[in-house]
């Protein structure tokens, strides 16, 4: 028999294993969060008042905020790219069958499985080799790389939930195939789109390793900048772009998952 | 029953398949066809699943082109015509309703492609709607909307802009039986009003017979019958079709003496006598004939019926409307009687002795 | 010529399914071309540079043989599956206990916990190592507190202990994701159905929704194991000396020794492990289930 009791204790378990792991997951930033909004030039925790000089120091150094800027640009354009050389890809697989189909999807998703090292240091020689030295084509051609999988696989997902027979019927009626990528895939897979770019800019934003090994002197992507920062002078101010960075992924995070719920 | 009062003039089709035929790696979807379907015709493609009907389908819609073959559209060869150039309507057993637009907008959606003035889009709509009696849903999303009403949109949507031929796949497969039988009158309705050729196709054999000028049975990729719902329920041309249409007693024969009538064996002895079929003495075949024209008696009843056989009552399934009773042959064969219920008549105790009887234009000697 | 017959067009007439695998072939093109050539003829290259001799940059394994013997290379090696084995097993070990609670939670409870698992999963590599710099250090957070109660300070950062955390940190939202996917589709008739008969929850537990979630634990901890084997920036600023992997390796050839041939025989090395595991994932029912979940 299973007494109440032993039920009580088994969701006590569970409750509290669960409050560890996402006390786990969220306090280190939150404590971050909290002590970029300090008001000692040194960090402190728990901070011993309320300034925004972290937030101020970041605006007021060039460095971080060309740096900031040049991420924006770089992950906007890979995304774009990314968004649609893949969607064209996820329609065209998801639409037809052929021999070999499998490999080429294989081909076109194997960028998440293999180590980012290979795919930096393979585009390091290989760019240096081919002699390209602008500095946001050596970033965008690595983020693409990087950001096109990802748009494939959630595309593709949207395209599962897209019903193929509204796409017969309008060609049926007498659209042509623009009018019915226009009319009907793009309006059914809107939420897909948003989420694919959405990946993709942040995973672009976010990306150290490919940016670490192509970006050329004097124009450090964020993460490049922050990478440097925290491996040689732990500068503060990393605290007050801790804050922006989450801002933004809370807020991407919060648009994708109501894109998905819209998608359901 | 439809008695067809449309004559069927196929002097010049509508649709024309020309010895089409479609193979893929490794199997034959669709052996070689020839079929004719009349203007202003309503064809039923039945049968069971993977007897090649939804290929000849996709055939004539442009969803896939055959292997060999031609296929003509009012007299165009279409054979390498893109679906959305063939002039076709559509209606799908999920209704295919755009979920993001509203019924208006569905419907407006192939007027919007052939670029009509915004009026005459309005004007057609609203009249459409009026049409198929849901003039009040203009507004509304498809999900707000029941299967049935769903199914209605997607008709109007097809008649909306006259297209020479709609095709029906299945359209009445989602919805229940009750709803079923009303949208099966309403579709015969709008197809009676405007005169458009509907090629339809269901594995449902009943939904067929109610529907059809003519019905197509098709089986393993060929067409095994083609025929009016008379022809095919009453004269069916192979077992298949006489068990695939309706139900029948179907039971193993021996043609004794040629002649008309012939003298059939049946049952391990017993002789009846046969009007229809190809009855060469010596052939083994069927002996077929429909429940509702054989008729039960207890042994020593006269019928009047010319053949008479007797055997052991099985069951007696009583369903409303129709009785049936399922009568045992000291062979193993099954008989099927099918009377109209009343009220006032006595149930048969089950494992009695009883004679079934039928006249002899009622069977039928098939082949195999 | 006036005989009657239309003139046949001279333009070949495509059937629909050529015309189909036309426009397919244009829809693909694009993203297959641009992969070819930003990387996998890239892929190529380093494979070719690694088969090149340093000076002559004729052919030669020499590099190869330089690894084979590379006592370092080994002891990297090593390192590397020990700290990706151990970083799974530790996600693991989170990661389904909170799939699981999460699972039997209402819609909205879930959809909020599920908040709270994709924010740390989408949040920035170097905000986590940073926010670990800042409570870990020698005067972080964690020893600030320890002293306040007169407890002595410890040390959480430059050594293994930081990469295990660090890297845990950012794997556990993975493994949530795709254990939380297996759990809700086993069909709660299931476990309804083993109560009703009788069991009691644990015999629930471990006889029905243990072994049923087992293909996402499988394919999540595959995928986590995969992901640690490629890891670069928390080693980097986590980890010690004793701590480095296969991919600071692989920079510290090319920026440090500047040696590419080494930097690209050990970049192939590491992407041979990495491929040779993937295929043992794709070997397993539950990586197909994963694959056919990606593709389909």
């Amino acid at each position: 028999m299973i007494s109440s009791r032993h039920i009580m204790t088994w969701r006590g378990v569970g409750l509290a294993a669960a409050i560890f792991v996402f006390v786990f997951l969220i306090l280190p930033t939150a404590i971050v969060i909290i002590m970029s909004f300090g008001d000692k030039r040194d960090l402190v925790f728990p901070p011993t008042g309320f300034s925004l000089d972290l937030f101020r120091r970041f605006f007021a150094e060039p460095g971080w905020t060309q740096s900031a800027l040049l991420s924006f640009r770089i992950a906007i354009l890979s995304a774009t790219l990314s968004l649609v050389m893949g969607t064209a890809a996820a329609i065209g697989l998801a639409r037809s069958r052929f021999r070999g189909k499998g490999l080429v999807s294989l081909f076109l998703h194997s960028p998440i499985m293999i180590p980012g090292v290979a795919i930096a240091l393979a585009l390091y020689l290989y760019l240096n080799m081919l002699g390209i030295r602008n500095n946001d084509a050596r970033l965008i051609l690595g983020h693409v790389v990087m950001t096109l999988p990802f748009v494939l696989v959630t595309v593709s997902a949207g395209l599962r939930h897209i019903d193929e027979t509204l796409e017969t019927v309008a060609t049926v009626m007498g659209a042509g195939l623009f009018t019915v990528f226009r009319r009907v895939t793009v309006p059914l897979l809107a939420p897909a789109l948003t989420i694919g770019w959405l990946f993709a800019f942040v995973t672009s934003f976010d990306e150290v390793i490919v940016s670490w090994f192509l970006v050329r002197a004097g124009h450090m992507t964020l993460p490049v900048k922050m990478y440097s920062s925290i491996m040689f002078d732990i500068s503060p101010v990393l605290a007050a772009v801790s804050t922006m960075l989450t801002g933004l992924t809370v807020f991407a995070c919060i648009v994708m998952a109501a894109m998905q719920k819209k998608e359901a | 029953m439809n008695l067809s009062d449309n004559a069927i003039d196929t002097s010049t089709p509508m649709i024309s398949l020309d010895g089409v035929r479609k193979e893929y790696a490794d199997v034959i979807a669709l052996d070689t066809t020839d079929l004719q379907v009349a203007k202003g015709e309503f064809m039923t493609l039945l049968g069971p699943s993977g007897s090649g009907k939804t290929t000849l389908l996709n055939l004539i819609a442009g969803m896939t082109s055959p292997t060999a073959g031609r296929v003509v559209i009012a007299g165009t060869d279409v054979t390498a015509t893109p679906p959305a150039k063939r002039g076709l309507g559509m209606v799908f057993q999920n209704y295919a309703l755009m979920p993001h637009m509203t019924i208006f907008q569905n419907i407006a959606f192939p007027l919007h492609i052939r670029h009509l003035p915004k009026r005459e889009i309005n004007r057609r709509v609203r009249d459409v709607l009026e049409l198929i009696q849901l003039p009040h849903v203009a507004d509304r999303k498809p999900k707000e909307l029941s299967g049935g009403q769903q199914q209605r949109i997607s008709l109007a949507r097809c008649i909306v802009y006259n297209p020479n031929i709609i095709l029906m796949d299945e359209p009445l497969g989602a919805l229940d039986k009750n709803l079923r039988e009303q949208m099966q009158i309403e579709i015969k309705r709008l197809h009676k009003e405007l005169g458009v050729t509907i090629l339809y196709v269901t594995h449902d054999q009943e939904e067929a017979l109610n529907m059809s000028d003519r019905i197509v049975l098709m089986k393993g990729g060929k067409i095994e019958q083609l025929g009016t719902t008379d022809e095919l329920y009453f004269d069916p041309a192979s077992v298949f079709a006489a068990d695939f249409l309706g139900q029948s007693t179907l039971i193993e024969a021996t043609v004794r003496t040629e002649g008309d009538p012939a003298i059939l064996e049946i049952a391990g002895g017993t002789r009846c006598r046969v009007s229809r079929g190809t009855c060469t003495a010596g052939t083994r075949g069927t002996l077929m004939f429909r429940p509702e024209a054989a008729r039960l008696a207890q042994p020593g009843e006269a019928t009047g019926d010319a053949n008479v056989v007797s055997g052991e009552l099985k069951h007696t399934i009583a369903t409303g409307s129709v009785v049936k009773h399922y009568v045992g042959l000291p062979n193993g064969d099954t008989v099927i009687v099918q009377e109209l219920a009343n009220q006032h008549r006595t149930r048969l105790p089950i494992g009695i002795q009883v004679t079934v009887s039928w006249p002899v234009e009622a069977g039928l000697f098939l082949n195999g | 010529m006036g005989d009657g017959t239309p003139a046949t067009p001279k333009r070949r007439q495509l059937t629909l399914e050529q015309r189909h695998a036309l426009y397919t072939a244009l829809l693909i093109a694009p993203a297959t071309l641009f992969m070819l050539f930003v990387y996998a003829v890239p892929l190529a290259y380093v494979v070719s540079v690694s088969l090149a001799d340093k000076t002559t940059g004729a052919f030669s394994i020499g590099s190869y043989q330089q690894v084979a013997t590379s006592s370092l290379f080994y002891k990297v090696t090593w390192t590397t599956l020990q700290i990706s084995a151990l970083a799974t097993i530790t996600s693991l070990l989170l990661a389904y206990p909170i799939a699981l609670y999460m699972n039997y939670q209402s819609a909205r409870v879930r959809a909020f916990l599920m908040l709270l698992v994709l924010v740390p999963f989408w949040t920035s590599i170097l905000v986590k190592s940073y926010a670990f710099t800042v409570i870990f250090g020698q005067a972080g957070v964690v020893n600030q507190l320890l002293g306040l109660v007169g407890l002595p300070s410890v040390k959480l950062l430059f050594n293994r202990v930081g990469v295990i955390i660090g890297m845990t940190h950012y794997l556990v939202p993975f493994l949530v994701l795709t254990i939380l996917t297996s759990l809700r589709s086993i069909p709660p008739d299931l476990p309804r159905a083993a109560s009703i008969m009788g069991a009691s929850k644990l015999v629930v537990f471990r006889r029905v929704v243990l072994p049923l979630s087992m293909p996402g634990v499988i394919a999540g901890s595959a995928l986590v194991f995969i992901l640690s084997l490629g890891f670069y920036v928390v080693p980097a600023l986590l980890g010690g000396r004793q701590d480095v992997m296969l991919a600071n390796l692989v920079e510290f050839y090319l920026r440090e020794a500047l040696n590419w041939q080494m930097a690209s025989t050990i970049a192939v090395m590491l992407l041979l492990t990495a491929a040779l595991f993937v295929a043992l994932l794709f070997k397993t029912r539950a990586g197909a289930a994963l694959a056919g979940e990606q593709r389909a």
